[in-house]
Order: structure tokens, then C-alpha cells, then sequence
């Protein structure tokens, strides 16, 4: 990525530490100009990474926090649709922090506290902020460690080589977190894994889950687990038990913390995991790339990385005191760094209840288009929507015409681009809200439809006709005689390729790439 | 002890300048990269090369091959 860093402190060491990505720095003197100024950024990320002790100290104290506030806030709303990384304040060794600055209102800890609660409720107000937790990523280093008095008088460089480094680490993974699709869907076994002991064995009343010692291990993961769906990622079980065994826990167990209802899809049996595991995605529409899988069992997880290479299988810890620690500061950000929440992804796992439920439905022989009451809305050109549909662009893979990715960046580019129009498809049906699911990219100079797209989730219910429906309306509004769209296999994308011949456009049907033309009346 | 051409190893990649455009005898004015932002990041690298500290007053000492060689031997006793 090609990143913008902003600071009131020397960055430029920063460079080498941000592994493949090209950094500028625009220098110490020239960012409060840059901050003010209303030149396009020219960047596919910005990091405005501020020393909040270097404005404390300067000629105008304590308020120039305030000041710098306006300007960060101002200049990310005048720049929606980039991606922005701000920072919440670290302690320097420096800092005038006595007990009695602790109690002061203009005190470092008031200070530090505006600051914060500042970057955090700037980067919720952007599409596409992120606020990077300096304090609590580098917890575990010494500050004396991370800084240097030297080089801050010397270059007003605050850092030392080993704080570039770590900051350059902690960067980097942010800005991957922005291009790398995340894992959706964490499996889970339950026997030594959500809970100590077997259940088959220990019964539900004898297995470890409890207020102390090792049973206080298991029920912190299974808060931690609690808080991970929340955060949009779905918990599944996959475990070698009798049907029933989490409703028969929670019915006789008090400290039991996950219930049925925490998880989108429970699978318990005796047939070897990974076929089960391959059903699962499956009946969640997911690739499997797109799982993890926890085990405690060394066997269960050769087995399903011999089978299964695309799912990811991490190390289980060797010590029950670890799987907090582990669960949060490895297997998330290695799997599930998300950058940005969607309001989609907080909905996660109702969604996909609600669509198990639709799955059940359509088994039981209802008529079950008809019944499910579904009601579609369109949003174009809006740019309060640019994370999911950015987001979009970088998931779907099975129906999507031309596989083509877009950068919030530039998605927010084609959204203002006045030649392009950007269509977003709103879902719903009785069984729930599924939100932003489609969208259809239709470029007016050309004519052509660039690209449309719908998440797998509700594939086969007519939304993409109806999008395509739109899209042709919006075109013939436009005075479009004639529309031409693009197909472009790729490995994943043979449910799309029929589409466009289903739907009246006539052409080079077949091949790896053809575009087809379609009369509109 | 280490010698011109250790410390000019550093130096060139540290600037991304060429080794062959530093000579043995170079100051900072001699070259281009060699700026206030690049004598930091050379003082950077020569304290994680050679394990040494170079203090604040001592900055403005090493900012020549020649300076930075007394500078590392010294120290290094």
C-alpha cells in the first residue's frame, strides 16, 4: 500500500519497519499544513500518528490538544473514503506525571483521557477509521525500551530503533488487516477445548467450567469467545458427542457461559471431523477458507490439516491459563484482524441463524420464495456505505462477473465519480435483516455494466435479477440504448457464469472472458 | 577495533547512497543524504552495529567516517 504518515514528530525511521508498504512523510514542520490544507490525499492509507507529549509541552500547553483535535476531525471527514489510522496516546517517560498532575484537570491523565476518548469517537465517525492502540499493543514493552531522549533532541525523533520496529510491526498489521480478507467462522470443539474434561465421562455437572481455578480458565475463554461474536465472528461447534450435549450442560450447569443460541451451526456425532467439517461450510455458504478450527486434540487437527488445507489449525496451548491470552493476542489478530465492523458483520450470527432457519424452511417444503416476504432497497452513489461495499468487492467470490476488487479508496472514487454509478441492494425477509448484499458497479460512459456482485448468503432467491432489474432502470434513465456487461472466470465464480446469457445478453458466451450486449426497451 | 571501511558499509546502506561514493575520509558535507534526519539514522545504525551509545554531545562528533572509527574504538576501549 501506498501510505501517507502525518505526525508532529519525526516518522521517517518508521520506513523500513512497514515491510512491503511505501510510506511518505511529509515532515515534522509541515503537518499542521497538511492537517488544514484540502488537497486530495493522494494515498491508499493515512496514518496520523501524534505525539501527545510533544503538545502538552510546547508553547501552548495543554490546549493545543483541543486544537489538533479539530484539525484530525475536520480533515478525516473531508476524507470519507480513505482508509485512516489514528493513535491513542502513549505515555512518555518524560511526562510531568506526579500524584498531584494525576488529579489535575489539565494533568497528563485528564490529557490523555480527551485524547483518547477524541481518536476514538473520530475514527468511529469514518467509514474506513481505525484507532490503533498504542498502549495496550505495546503493554509488554518498556517504554524506556520503545523511546529515547537522544534522538529526540538531536532529530525530534521520539523513538528508538527497537520503538520503530515495534511500531513499524503493529502498523503494518493494521494496514494488512485492510487488504487481507479476514476468517469468518471459528469451530470449535467442545471436550478440553470450551470446557475441561469429557463430557461423556465427567458429566455435565463434573466437567471444568467454574468460578476458580482451572474451571475459571475455561469460562474466561468462553466470555472471551462471547465477546469475539460479538465483535462479528461466528462460533460453530464441530465435537465428537452425543446430540444435545450443550443443551444438557447448560440445563445442569450455572457456569456454563455459551448456550445454542451463541453458535451458527452445531454438529455433534461420531463420524470423522473433517467430512462434517466440509458439510458445515457448506450449510453456512462459506469457503473454507474462510474457517478455523480449535482443537485440543494433536490428532483431530493433523486429521483435518491433511484433509483440509485451506482451514486454518491453529496450535492448541499446552495450559488452560493460556487460552485467553492466546485466543485474543494470537489466533485474532492472526485470523481475524478486521479493521473495520460493518454494521453486517456485528449481525453476524443472527444472520446466519436466520438464514439455518430459511435453510430448514425450504426442507420442510414451504413455498418457501413466496413465504419468506422478502424486500429489497437501493442505495446508490451513497457514501456512508463505502466500508461494505468496499468490503464486498474484497469477499464475494462465487457470484461475482468479473471478480473485481476495490480499495475503500477507490471505491469511494467511483461512488463521487459522476460517469459511475455504484448500486447497492438492501435485504430483508421475515426471518431477519441481512443488510447491504450486492452491489452493481455501471460505468454510463461506456455503458457498460462493470461488475455486479451478491453475497452467496442469498444467492437463488431472484435478488439478482432484481439488482440487474435496477440496474438496467438506472441505465435506460441515463438514455442507455444498449448495456453491455462483463464476465471473467475465475477459479470460484461458475455460479455467475450463465447469468448474463439467462438475462438476455447476447454475445461471446462462453470462454474465460466475453462481454455480452443487451437491447434495453 | 574497526576500521574506515566497516563504518562506511554502514553509512552507504543506512543513506542508500552507494559505497563507492564515500570515501574513507567522507564528512557529512560530503554527502548528499548525509543530512541532519540522516546523521540520526546513521548514529541509529552505528549504535545497533557496534554496540555503542552515542550520547547527545557526541553527535555533532561522529559526523564524519573518521570521527564515527575514534569514536566506536574508543569506546570500545
Amino acid at each position: 500500500m501506498n501510505v501517507l504518515v502525518i505526525s508532529n514528530v519525526t516518522m521517517d525511521p518508521l520506513g523500513p519497519f512497514l515491510s512491503s508498504h511505501q510510506a511518505r512523510f511529509p515532515g515534522v514542520g509541515a503537518w499542521p499544513s497538511v492537517l488544514a490544507g484540502d488537497a486530495a490525499v493522494d494515498a491508499d492509507a493515512v496514518i496520523i500518528h501524534v505525539d501527545v507529549d510533544a503538545l502538552r509541552l510546547g508553547v501552548n500547553g495543554p490546549e493545543h490538544i483541543d486544537l489538533v483535535i479539530d484539525l484530525v476531525g475536520r480533515w478525516v471527514d473531508q476524507n470519507p473514503g480513505v482508509p485512516i489510522v489514528l493513535n491513542t496516546a502513549l505515555c512518555q517517560p518524560g511526562s510531568p506525571f506526579s500524584f498531584a498532575d494525576g488529579v489535575r484537570r489539565d494533568g497528563v491523565v485528564a490529557d490523555v483521557a480527551r485524547w483518547n476518548e477524541a481518536m476514538r469517537r473520530i475514527a468511529a465517525s469514518s467509514p474506513y477509521g481505525i484507532l490503533a492502540d498504542l498502549a495496550y499493543m505495546l503493554r509488554d514493552r518498556a517504554m524506556a525500551d520503545l523511546t529515547t531522549s537522544r534522538y529526540w533532541y538531536a532529530g525530534r525523533i521520539r523513538y528508538s530503533r527497537d520503538g520503530f520496529e515495534s511500531l513499524g510491526a503493529l502498523y503494518t498489521a493494521v494496514l494488512c488487516s485492510l487488504v487481507e480478507p479476514a476468517r469468518k467462522v471459528l469451530v470449535l470443539d467442545l471436550d478440553n477445548t470450551v470446557w475441561g474434561g469429557v463430557l461423556g465421562e465427567d458429566g455435565p455437572l463434573g466437567i471444568l467450567v467454574g468460578e476458580d481455578g482451572v474451571g475459571r480458565c475455561f469460562r474466561d475463554f468462553q466470555f472471551a469467545l462471547q465477546q469475539l461474536a460479538r465483535a462479528g465472528v461466528l462460533l460453530a461447534v464441530l465435537s465428537k458427542n452425543d446430540p444435545g450435549a450443550i443443551e444438557e450442560v447448560v440445563a445442569a450447569n450455572p457456569m456454563q457461559v455459551l448456550d445454542p443460541g451463541d453458535f451458527v451451526d452445531v454438529d455433534l456425532g461420531w463420524d470423522p471431523k473433517p467430512g462434517r467439517l466440509a458439510a458445515m461450510a457448506d450449510r453456512l455458504g462459506v469457503g473454507r477458507d474462510a474457517l478455523v478450527f480449535l482443537d485440543d486434540s494433536p490428532f483431530e487437527r493433523g486429521a483435518m490439516e491433511a484433509a483440509m488445507p485451506e482451514v486454518a489449525v491453529p496450535a492448541f496451548p499446552a495450559h488452560p491459563e493460556l487460552l485467553v491470552d492466546w485466543l485474543n493476542n494470537t489466533v485474532v489478530p492472526t485470523h481475524f484482524a478486521r479493521a473495520v465492523l460493518t454494521t453486517e458483520d456485528v449481525a453476524k450470527t443472527a444472520q446466519y441463524r436466520a438464514r439455518e432457519a430459511r435453510r430448514v424452511a425450504v426442507q420442510d417444503g414451504a413455498d418457501f420464495l413466496a413465504g419468506l416476504d422478502i424486500k429489497l432497497s437501493y442505495v446508490i452513489d451513497d457514501v456512508r456505505h463505502l466500508a461494505r461495499l468496499a468490503q464486498l468487492t474484497q469477499k464475494t467470490n462465487q457470484f461475482n462477473l468479473t471478480t473485481e476488487r476495490f480499495a475503500p479508496r477507490e471505491m469511494a472514487q467511483l461512488i463521487e465519480a459522476s460517469d459511475t454509478r455504484v448500486i447497492g441492494v438492501f435485504y430483508e425477509d421475515r426471518f431477519g435483516r441481512e443488510g447491504i448484499v450486492g452491489l452493481a458497479i455501471l460505468d454510463l460512459r461506456k455503458a457498460e455494466l462493470r461488475n455486479l456482485l451478491l453475497s452467496c448468503r442469498v444467492l437463488g432467491r431472484g435478488v439478482e435479477e432484481a439488482l440487474l432489474a435496477e440496474v438496467e432502470e438506472i441505465a435506460r434513465a441515463e438514455g442507455i440504448k444498449t448495456l453491455a456487461a462483463r464476465y471473467m472466470r475465475s477459479a470460484r465464480n461458475q455460479v455467475a457464469a450463465d447469468f448474463l446469457d439467462r438475462n438476455g445478453f447476447r454475445g461471446a458466451a462462453g470462454g474465460d472472458t466475453w462481454t455480452g450486449r443487451k437491447e434495453l426497451e | 577495533m574497526i576500521t574506515a571501511a566497516d563504518v562506511v558499509e554502514v553509512v552507504a546502506r543506512e543513506l542508500g547512497t552507494p559505497a563507492e561514493m564515500i570515501g574513507v575520509d567522507a564528512s557529512a558535507a560530503d554527502v548528499p543524504a548525509w543530512d541532519s534526519l540522516g546523521h540520526v539514522r546513521v548514529c541509529m545504525a552505528i549504535e545497533t552495529t557496534f554496540d555503542v551509545v552515542i550520547d547527545l554531545d557526541s553527535m555533532e562528533s561522529v559526523k564524519s567516517v573518521g570521527g564515527i572509527v575514534d569514536f566506536v574504538n574508543a569506546a570500545h576501549g
